[in-house]
């Protein structure tokens, strides 16, 4: 076989040991390979080429193919029987279907152990106690918030409630005390302005037992009116009128 | 291969008159090339025989719109290339021995090989061959044995020509080295 030159100098720039080397290809090719590969191929395209036409019309909805009668009604009879067929195969079996390869390898881990482990794993397996890992429950922490929360709360209202109505009883009294004291000063201020021949004039006609009319005025005059300050007490008041009979009747006498 | 040759084809294969026959003649034109192109990188002829039925079904398919922007033989070793590194990868999936690889189960079919001569540097030439990465094999046996310009195959691995020169360079030294050290 002529060879281009351009080709074999290129090679023999790069190696002089290959360039030697002749450019055959070793391999054989049957007899008569060439001859009929053409028609082969072509048949082979052919052939391809009805299948997919086949597809197409398939495709179109339009049955080609005939369907034996029953078949349907039987067909899953007669898949399920097959199945107890195959489920009786082994592993080794099925593993000899899939892969041949693998079913003839060695099924040896190469993994190695340190000496004497399987034999301390039991020692340690039967004296060793698993600690029990401590569960915390959440659901628990939420309870007792809840709880602390609801009493805080509680308490807050009955504090409220407590100081709201010390504060109104409290004021209620000072209320009270200040209206006393209110009526209890206009009534005065308008005793002071009595005259006091008015008021020997009432007393006559009020007539107090046995009181004598010309000594009413000097009594009057002569007694002290109480004080502001204990005039309030009705106690103190009863007290004075019993002690002005008594001025009266020693008077008299 | 002239181009007034492809174009003529290509006309006689759009009519569909003249299609089978034109497609008969292209077959014929062009069958030991792309066999021996498939066949340098799968190695088994079982192999090369299935991968070129299936790229010329490809071609079969394909040609009617084929645009011409290139030579139709470039097309055609860019399909047959394709589908041989198509079928090399999935034969690595299936293979036996997946962490050796590809290369040592292509090997190990060339040493099964009933003629095959360890002595002989063409078989040794085979074996070094297998070594290379697949592309880089591509590229070898399009410049050794096919004698493709590099700019022609740059058309078909769609690789620059430098990158092409480069890895043509590095290949020669690596099959040196292995038929050396064997």
């Amino acid at each position: 076989m002529r060879r281009d030159l351009n080709i074999v100098r290129e090679l023999e720039e790069i190696s002089t040991a290959v360039a030697s080397v002749p450019a055959e290809t070793p391999y054989r090719v049957p007899a008569g390979y060439f001859d009929t590969l053409p028609e082969v191929i072509l048949a082979n395209v052919i052939a391809r080429a009805s299948d997919e036409t086949a597809i197409v019309e398939l495709s179109g909805k339009q049955p080609v193919f005939e369907v034996p009668d029953g078949y349907f009604e039987g067909l899953a009879d007669e898949i399920l029987a097959k199945l107890p067929e195959q489920a009786e195969q082994t592993a080794a079996e099925e593993l000899g279907l899939l892969s041949p390869f693998l079913a003839s390898a060695p099924k040896n881990t190469p993994y190695q152990v340190p000496p004497h482990y399987f034999e301390t794993l039991k020692i340690d397996i039967t004296t060793e106690e698993q600690p029990v890992a401590k569960v915390v429950s959440m659901n628990r922490t939420r309870l007792w918030v809840r709880f602390a929360a609801a009493a805080a709360l509680l308490l807050m209202i009955t504090s409220s409630l407590y100081f709201f109505t010390e504060r109104k009883a409290g004021f209620d009294a000072v209320v009270k005390q200040g209206l006393k004291i209110n009526t209890e000063a206009k009534f005065e201020q308008s005793l002071a302005e009595v005259d006091n021949k008015d008021l020997v004039q009432y007393l006559k006609a009020t007539s107090i037992g046995g009181l004598e009319d010309d000594n009413l005025p000097a009594m009057v005059e002569s007694s002290s009116l109480p004080e502001e300050t204990e005039y309030l007490d009705e106690e103190f008041l009863d007290f004075y009128l019993e002690e002005l009979e008594k001025e009266v009747t020693t008077t008299i006498n | 291969m002239t181009k007034t040759e492809d174009k003529e084809l290509l006309l006689l294969f759009r009519d569909p008159v003249t299609k089978e026959r034109a497609f008969t003649q292209l077959i014929k034109k062009y069958q030991e090339k792309l066999y021996w192109h498939i066949r340098r990188l799968v190695v088994e002829h079982e192999d090369a025989n299935d991968v070129l039925q299936n790229m010329f079904i490809k071609v079969w398919n394909s040609l009617e719109n084929f645009r011409e922007d290139s030579q139709l033989y470039t097309w055609l070793y860019r399909i047959a290339t394709n589908e041989s590194l198509t079928f090399l990868e999935q034969q690595k999936k299936r293979s036996a021995v997946p962490i050796l690889g590809e290369e040592s189960d292509l090997s190990n079919q060339i040493r099964a090989d009933k003629h095959f001569d360890a002595n002989r540097l063409e078989w040794k030439l085979q074996l070094a061959i297998q070594q290379l990465p697949e592309k880089q094999r591509v590229v070898f046996n399009l410049r050794y044995y096919d004698e493709m310009p590099y700019e022609e195959m740059s058309r078909v691995l769609e690789t620059s020509q430098g990158a092409l020169k480069a890895s043509y360079h590095h290949a020669v030294k690596k099959i040196e080295d292995f038929i050396i050290n064997h």
